[in-house]
């Protein structure tokens, strides 16, 4: 029932926007090639072009982001 | 954006979090991934490794870490092969390493193994596994690991998923990035909803807006409960989160909101209970697992764990009594003194108690012994009461509903 | 690969040959060098001795010990907190089957049963010539293809009775060797750092700015 036989689990229908499985559909998405071909690196390539703070706060996003829960616990897997 | 390792902290503010000046500062990268119900970044790891890679490149470079460790949980070997193989790759393509793609940026990727410990998952308890140490997590407060880390450095700790989404995030930029999702919840995330559904999957979903009767009914998600059966239960965000019951269906994949429900949405799992489903035998293997995966540090949990599955086993087998219902929240109490989060209930007249709670251990293993205990016993108490006074097995599926 | 097994239920593996062996040195101290200090290496070095014995013998803690700087004592504490460790041998193939929530939902229960029917030991046992160790598992991150179960770590989907009788079939008449390798093999690929590309470890005792963060040099 998955909808690629090579990503057991992984269902992608319905047009939602993808963000981490864009490469799902693609058999061979774990080789460097197909990730090249795939728009690959050009994130890396994006953030060389600025300085480290610039991307810093090109991640950290508009202030509204930022929503500490208090007293959270610690997540179980890093955050 | 906020960081998908289960305790959603925006994960630009943690890497500003580092204490200004000191050097060298590292890298972890959390892929020790064993929250039951969990599974997206073995899915990350496995089918788009080079995306992680990419994701730990640009944390590196944006906030000065020196050298990354890759720490991939042990039982997950096909994923070692993908990453080590996109790592040899990325060395030889010049991405990764020394003066990457003819900058000044050098950083090394090491790809590290783990041998099978749940609460390594626990960010503390990594870096200790990775010095090579038993995984028993540190005391923090006062001291986190962006200030206080690996080998007493500087170190931030990213979940794979978070790190996989920063390709993305840099080529479309951050405003494409909020125009997913709500204000506070941007972006999309990935969530495995397993157990009793017709069409269990890993799904990349838009955050803070789907909600969970959109996941467990929608047809492009999991179309509804397997033979037409009816919902009983559902642990909204893995084994450690309060139980929902379908009087939440209609709340949104938002933190905030799942937190004033009386849950938490965690690490993106969720595992489905139709009517059928003995609820103290499906709250014992979730207790089970959090007594075995205590490291043994805190005495309430190490003790009070196995406590908790000793007594509620013997209440499963049919040999409890009212005094062990009675004790298992007095246990409980002992992990986490006062109340304790769990939904609102019309049926029961219950109003909802919300996250978080208050805890006796340093980490949350403990408490996730007791929240599937407690949320079991607060919503569905006349299911135990049923284990002592017949002495047997409920006959869940013949009467209480007819549905086919 | 030479990995001579003993019989199950044996006693401990002792002597030179269960320290690591010389190709073994070589790819330990490799490892080590990734790491601002060895101790890191610790559990790569025991999964290391584990491909070359099947578990981990008393002597090959006392040499991961040598190799990273730690007493045996230390190496032992590591080790004994990390469930894929084993100080006994197992069988060939270490058979996991998870019984966490959505597995136990959808029949764990009923396949743990079969699975010691099959083969004639309980949870925890080694069958006689060696070649299974049956074992109940934690959550496995499958959960969508309940109920799952490892061999040797591999993945099996939605399993059965009747599946599993098949997998014991292929896997005793060796038709998945291919596949599945001895148990303690995990990755059969390492990640390899060429000297000449590597950036280098970044020791604590370092305290050095990162060249990017004084002055980058952007991309042509």
């Amino acid at each position: 029932m998955s909808s690629y036989p090579w990503a057991a689990g992984y269902i992608d229908d319905g047009d939602r926007p993808k963000l981490v499985t864009s490469r799902f559909e693609h058999e061979d998405s774990y080789t460097l090639e197909r990730y090249h071909a795939t728009g690959g690196y050009a994130g890396l390539r994006a953030a060389l072009g600025r300085t480290p703070a610039e991307v810093h706060d090109e991640v950290r996003g508009p202030p509204c982001w930022v929503v500490v829960v208090p007293g959270s616990p610690p997540a179980p897997s890093g955050a | 954006m906020l960081g998908r390792g289960g305790a959603g902290f925006p994960a630009g503010t943690k890497w500003g979090l580092m204490p200004a000046g000191k050097y060298p500062r590292y890298l972890v990268v959390n892929g020790d991934e064993s929250e039951p119900g969990t599974y997206k970044d073995r899915l990350l790891m496995e089918r788009d490794p080079h995306q992680l890679v990419e994701g730990c490149l640009i944390a590196a470079y944006a906030a000065g870490l020196s050298q990354v460790f890759l720490y991939i949980r042990g039982e997950m070997p096909l994923a070692h092969e993908r990453v080590a193989v996109a790592l040899n790759d990325a060395y030889a393509a010049g991405y990764v390493g020394k003066n990457i793609l003819g900058t000044n940026f050098s950083v090394d990727i090491v790809l590290h193994w783990g041998a099978g410990a749940y609460v390594v998952g626990e960010e503390t308890a990594l870096i200790e596994s990775l010095e090579g140490k038993r995984g028993e997590p540190r005391l923090k407060p006062p001291f986190f690991p962006a200030a206080i880390g690996l080998y007493g450095q500087p170190t931030i700790v990213n979940n794979v998923e978070t790190l996989s989404n920063l390709p993305w995030l840099l080529v479309n930029g951050a405003q494409a990035f909020t125009a997913i999702g709500t204000a506070t919840s941007p972006g999309t995330r990935m969530v495995a909803v397993s157990g009793h559904v017709v069409r269990p999957g890993v799904y990349e979903i838009v955050n803070g807006t789907t909600t969970f009767r959109d996941l467990l009914y929608g047809d492009e998600f999991c179309q509804g409960i397997r033979d037409g059966n009816e919902l009983k239960a559902f642990v909204p965000g893995g084994g450690s989160a309060p139980w929902f019951t379908p009087e939440q269906l209609d709340l949104p994949f938002e933190g905030k909101l799942v937190g004033a429900a009386g849950s938490m949405l965690g690490s993106g799992a969720i595992m489905v209970m139709d009517h059928t489903t003995d609820i103290p035998t499906a709250a014992l293997t979730l207790t089970r697992f959090y007594a075995a995966e205590s490291c043994g540090q805190c005495t309430p949990c190490r003790e009070g764990g196995t406590w908790l599955e000793r007594v509620l086993q013997r209440v499963v087998d049919g040999r409890g009594t009212h005094a062990d219902l009675a004790q298992m929240m007095e246990i409980g109490e002992s992990i986490c003194p006062g109340a304790f989060p769990h939904a609102a209930s019309e049926r029961l007249g219950l109003a909802a108690t919300p996250f978080p709670y208050k805890m006796t251990t340093i980490c949350f293993v403990g408490p996730s012994a007791y929240a599937p205990v407690h949320s079991a016993l607060t919503l569905f108490r006349d299911e135990f009461e049923a284990k002592i006074v017949e002495r047997r097995h409920i006959p869940v599926s013949i009467e209480a509903v007819g549905a086919h | 690969m030479g990995r001579g097994r003993a019989p199950a239920g044996g006693g401990r593996r002792r002597g030179p040959q269960s320290r690591l062996n010389e190709a073994n040195v070589i790819l330990a101290k490799e490892i080590i060098g990734r790491y601002p200090k060895a101790r890191s290496a610790t559990i790569p070095l025991l999964h290391l001795s584990q491909q070359q014995n099947g578990y981990v013998t008393n002597d090959a803690i006392a040499h991961v010990a040598e190799l990273v700087g730690a007493t045996s004592a230390e190496v032992l504490g590591t080790a004994t907190f990390y469930e894929m460790f084993k100080f006994e041998p197992v069988g060939k193939y270490l058979v996991n089957i998870c019984g966490t929530m959505s597995c136990q939902l959808l029949g764990a229960d009923d396949l743990m049963h079969h699975a010691e029917a099959r083969l004639g030991v309980r949870a925890g046992g080694t069958t006689a010539d060696g070649m299974f160790t049956l074992e109940h598992a934690e959550c496995q991150a499958a959960c969508t293809e309940a109920p799952n179960m490892q061999v040797n770590y591999r993945h099996c989907h939605r399993m059965t009775t009747a599946a599993f009788d098949q997998l014991i079939d292929d896997l005793a008449a060796g038709r998945l060797d291919g596949e599945i390798p001895p148990h303690g093999t995990l990755a059969r690929i390492r990640q390899q750092i060429p000297a000449d590309k590597a950036a280098g470890v970044a020791p604590p005792d370092a305290p050095v700015e990162p060249a990017w963060m004084l002055a980058p040099e952007a991309t042509s």
